[in-house]
């Protein structure tokens, strides 16, 4: 792990620790936006979870819903105790094991009352998607961040569509009269 | 059908080809307006490729899964019928050596910035070697790389709050090795198809709002064209 991803990430994690005692839900998303500079220089799959677990997290809080499922004490103690654990591992430069931390939380899901379960796997499958689309608005080509992210580029560009990353005025390059009149030449 | 890259380069030194990259078929299919590469590939009177890298991501990666898996059935039809052409190549000195250049022309916090997938630099590959008359793609990063390197720069820069500088020898490398290209995107192939009289059955009444149906479609699919490039393409056409 590069230095300056240990440290990016420790300091996400110790505000992430703080915003979800708040239920400081929209803290919790900025600071998964926080990531997305690493992810996109680095590219590293630590960047790149963290960012996904973060932005996941501010949607699972954010539907108070999901507190009236079985399972979900559980499922926010394993929540609380994360932070603490991954933190720890962090500060003594333990890689390997905040690894097997953020590797407990996701087998975490799977021991989930179902209902819970399935909702929170369908929670942190858009994430992937999300992350997908700010890496493309950082500048990444959607073929990279499929290859990324481990999605289909028919995943990404839908959900591009439902963006405005095509109207930022950086995107325009050619004029759209010539690439037209260029098109209608081939087809004359 | 598959298209040895030998054979490919024989066809098209007998006739016309243009390079796909996956995005703008995909938004064209889910925008239920794929078939117009039927009759658009016979009005160009030449091919339409894809690279493997290409029908991997458009048709053997979706067909293992639920989701997208149609489409990639419908897909797999045009390679069936020969609207499109597989280049049967992906072992290519060029695209490693155009990759290489690419994902090392920017570079921040001392990192070079790889910005762009093999399979797409394929597509560009392939484009100089065939002497292709076009790369369509849909998406923006590979567009700005080509077309505007210097304008991608500074949307690195914004985005990534950092500074980002350019190995400008790699870039005038990268520039030289791929020369002049021409980019088309779905949206300019809509355009011909709605020219052509191709989407005239769904005009009811209203060509103008056809036009923008359709040009909102594929953008809401993930071309990369904007809202105010929409609006000028519908007063260009006279509306």
């Amino acid at each position: 792990m590069e230095e300056q991803v240990r440290k990016d990430i420790l300091n996400v994690l110790n505000k992430g620790l703080k915003a979800i005692k708040e239920e400081d839900i929209a803290s919790l998303r900025n600071l998964s936006n926080h990531t997305i500079h690493d992810a996109s220089i680095y590219q590293d799959d630590y960047s790149i979870t963290i960012g996904i677990i973060l932005y996941s997290l501010s949607k699972i809080y954010e539907r108070t819903n999901y507190r009236e499922f079985k399972g979900w004490n559980f499922c926010n103690k394993c929540i609380l105790t994360f932070f603490p654990r991954a933190i720890k591992a962090l500060e003594n430069n333990n890689v390997e094991k905040y690894e097997k931390i953020v590797h407990d939380l996701f087998d975490t899901i799977y021991k989930l009352d179902p209902k819970l379960r399935s909702h929170i796997i369908d929670v942190f499958q858009e994430a992937k998607i999300h992350r997908a689309s700010r890496l493309h608005e950082h500048g990444i080509s959607v073929g990279r961040v499929a290859n990324i992210l481990g999605l289909s580029e028919f995943e990404i560009m839908e959900y591009l569509g439902k963006t405005r990353i095509s109207d930022v005025s950086f995107g325009i390059t050619k004029d759209v009269k010539d690439r037209i009149n260029f098109t209608r030449g081939l087809f004359k | 059908m598959r298209q040895p890259f030998r054979k490919a380069l024989a066809e098209r030194n007998s006739g016309k080809a243009l390079i796909f990259d996956s995005g703008p078929i995909i938004s064209l299919v889910m925008n239920n307006c794929g078939w117009i590469l039927r009759p658009l590939s016979k009005r160009y009177n030449g091919n339409f490729y894809i690279t493997r890298e290409v029908q991997n991501e458009l048709i053997d990666k979706p067909l293992n899964s639920k989701r997208f898996k149609f489409e990639a059935m419908y897909i797999k039809e045009f390679l069936d019928s020969g609207s499109l052409k597989l280049i049967d190549d992906n072992a290519d000195v060029e695209t490693n050596r155009l990759l290489r250049l690419a994902n090392s022309i920017f570079r921040a916090d001392k990192e070079d910035l790889r910005i762009i997938q093999r399979g797409e630099i394929e597509s560009l590959a392939f484009l100089k070697k065939m002497h292709a008359d076009g790369l369509v793609v849909d998406e923006r990063t590979l567009r700005m790389l080509i077309e505007e390197p210097l304008q991608l720069r500074k949307l690195l820069t914004k985005k990534l709050y950092k500074n980002v500088t350019i190995d400008r020898s790699n870039l005038r490398q990268f520039q030289k090795l791929i020369g002049d290209v021409k980019i088309i995107r779905s949206s300019e192939l809509c355009v011909i198809a709605f020219e052509l009289g191709l989407m005239d059955k769904y005009a009811d009444g209203s060509k103008r709002e056809l036009l923008d149906g359709l040009l909102w479609g594929v953008k809401l699919r993930g071309c990369s064209i904007s809202n105010k490039e929409i609006e000028r393409v519908i007063k260009l056409e006279g509306y």
